[in-house]
C-alpha cells in the first residue's frame, strides 16, 4: 500500500496525468482512505490556483496575450526614472557607434 | 536612433522629473501601436523612449518576478530593449508589439540566469512535509477552500501569495514562475533553464510544496479552513487516523467525485509561445 510519504512524491505526477494506470490505483485508494492526504491535496492543487492568480492580471504577469486596455488595466508602479535614462542613453550610444 | 523629431507617440505627460535630454511630449495621442514599431523601424528616439515608459513598467514587473532582485532585473530588461531596437526588423506584426517585447525580456532574464554561476541546489529548510518512519504525515494541518475571487480580501491574498513567491530562492522560483504562472510545459522549462525534465520536475514540486507552506498560515489565520475538517474526532496525524494500511479496503472509501475537479495545465509548447523573429 502507497504511504503518505510516496502519494505526496507522486502529486506532480497526478497533477500532470502522467501517473500510470497500477499507481494512480494505488493513488486513489489512498486518498479514498486518507483525509489528512486528501486536504493535502486539494491544498497542493489551491497553492497552484494561487501562484497563478496572484500573478494573473498584476504587474507580474508572464502573459501579455491578454486584451487589457488602458481603462481596464492595473496600476503599475512607474518605470525608476534612472532606468528610463539609462536605456535611452544606452540606445543613444549603440545608435553613435554604429552597432 | 539618430531621429530627435518631437515625441507625437507620447502620452500626455505626468508628473516627475526627467533626467535624460529626450524630446519633450508635445500633444496628447492615442499610442498606434503601427506608428510606435513605424518609429522604431526609422530610428525614432521619442517612439523608443514611448515604447520604454508604455511598456517599460510591466516588462520590468516581469523581470523582477524572473530574476529575483532589482538590479539584475533592470539590467535584463535593458539587454531587452536594446536587443529590441537591434531585431524591430524581425517584428512581423503577427503579435502585439507587447507581447513580442514581453518574450524577449523573458529571453533576456533567461539568458542571465542560465550565464549566473551555477549555485548549488538552494536549501528549502523546514518547508515541506515531514513524516514518521513508516511513511506517514506529520502533524498534517487543517483543509483550505478556495479564498474569494474578487474584492479587497482577494486581492490583498494575491498581493501576499506574490510576496511568498518572491520568497522562495531563485532555483525554484524561476521553474515555478515559468511552469505555473508562464504555462510552459516541463520540456520547454527545461530547456529554457539547461536543465533536465526531471529537475525541472523535482524543483517545481519542491517549489509548490514550500509556497503552500509559506501561505497556510494566512489561510488558517484568515479563517480560511472547511470548519467539519476539524472536528474534533477526526486525528489529525495519518498515523492515528483510518489510515489505508489499517483500514478495510471497502471502508468508508470515497468516490472520485468528491476530490476537486481541476483542469490541467496547458501543454504549451516552447514553439507556440516564441513567435519567428524573437530575439534570444
Amino acid at each position: 500500500m502507497m504511504t503518505c510519504r510516496e502519494l505526496i512524491d507522486f502529486l506532480i505526477d497526478y497533477h500532470e496525468g502522467s501517473l500510470d494506470t497500477a499507481t494512480r490505483g494505488e493513488f486513489d485508494r489512498h486518498l479514498s482512505l486518507c483525509p489528512p492526504c486528501r486536504r493535502y491535496l486539494e491544498s497542493y492543487l489551491s497553492t497552484i490556483a494561487l501562484a497563478k492568480a496572484s500573478c494573473e492580471n498584476s504587474e507580474h504577469t508572464l502573459n501579455t496575450d491578454s486584451t487589457s486596455t488602458a481603462s481596464n488595466a492595473p496600476k503599475r508602479p512607474p518605470m525608476p526614472e534612472e532606468l528610463v535614462s539609462s536605456i535611452l542613453r544606452a540606445s543613444a550610444m549603440r545608435s553613435i557607434n554604429g552597432a | 536612433m539618430q531621429d530627435h523629431s518631437p515625441n507625437r507617440y507620447a502620452r500626455p505627460a505626468s508628473s516627475g522629473s526627467q533626467s535624460y535630454s529626450c524630446p519633450k511630449i508635445i500633444e496628447a495621442e492615442v499610442l498606434d501601436e503601427a506608428s510606435l514599431v513605424e518609429g522604431l523601424r526609422t530610428g525614432n528616439n521619442a517612439a523608443f523612449e514611448s515604447v520604454v515608459r508604455e511598456l517599460g513598467p510591466r516588462l520590468l514587473a516581469v523581470a523582477r518576478s524572473l530574476m529575483g532582485n532589482e538590479a539584475d532585473a533592470q539590467d535584463a530588461l535593458q539587454d531587452a530593449f536594446l536587443s529590441a531596437v537591434r531585431s524591430i526588423d524581425r517584428f512581423s506584426g503577427e503579435s502585439k508589439l507587447s507581447t513580442w517585447l514581453h518574450r524577449i525580456v523573458v529571453n533576456a532574464c533567461l539568458m542571465r540566469l542560465r550565464t549566473k554561476r551555477r549555485r548549488p541546489e538552494e536549501s528549502l529548510d523546514g518547508l515541506g512535509p515531514t513524516f514518521h518512519a513508516d511513511g506517514h504525515r506529520r502533524n498534517p494541518g487543517p483543509a483550505w477552500i478556495p479564498p474569494a475571487q474578487s474584492g479587497i480580501e482577494a486581492i490583498e491574498l494575491r498581493r501576499f501569495v506574490r510576496t511568498c513567491i518572491n520568497q522562495l530562492p531563485e532555483t525554484y522560483r524561476v521553474v515555478l514562475m515559468l511552469r505555473d504562472v508562464g504555462g510552459l510545459d516541463t520540456e520547454a522549462t527545461a530547456n529554457a533553464l539547461n536543465l533536465t525534465t526531471n529537475a525541472v520536475k523535482t524543483r517545481l514540486h519542491r517549489a509548490r510544496q514550500a509556497l503552500r507552506e509559506l501561505i497556510e498560515p494566512r489561510m488558517i489565520e484568515a479563517g480560511i479552513i472547511e470548519p467539519q475538517a476539524i472536528t474534533p474526532s477526526l486525528p489529525e496525524s495519518c498515523t492515528d487516523s483510518p489510515h489505508p494500511d489499517k483500514a478495510q479496503s471497502t471502508s468508508a472509501a470515497l468516490s472520485e467525485q468528491s476530490l476537486p475537479k481541476r483542469s490541467m495545465p496547458a501543454q504549451t509548447t516552447i514553439e507556440s509561445r516564441t513567435d519567428r523573429g524573437v530575439p534570444r
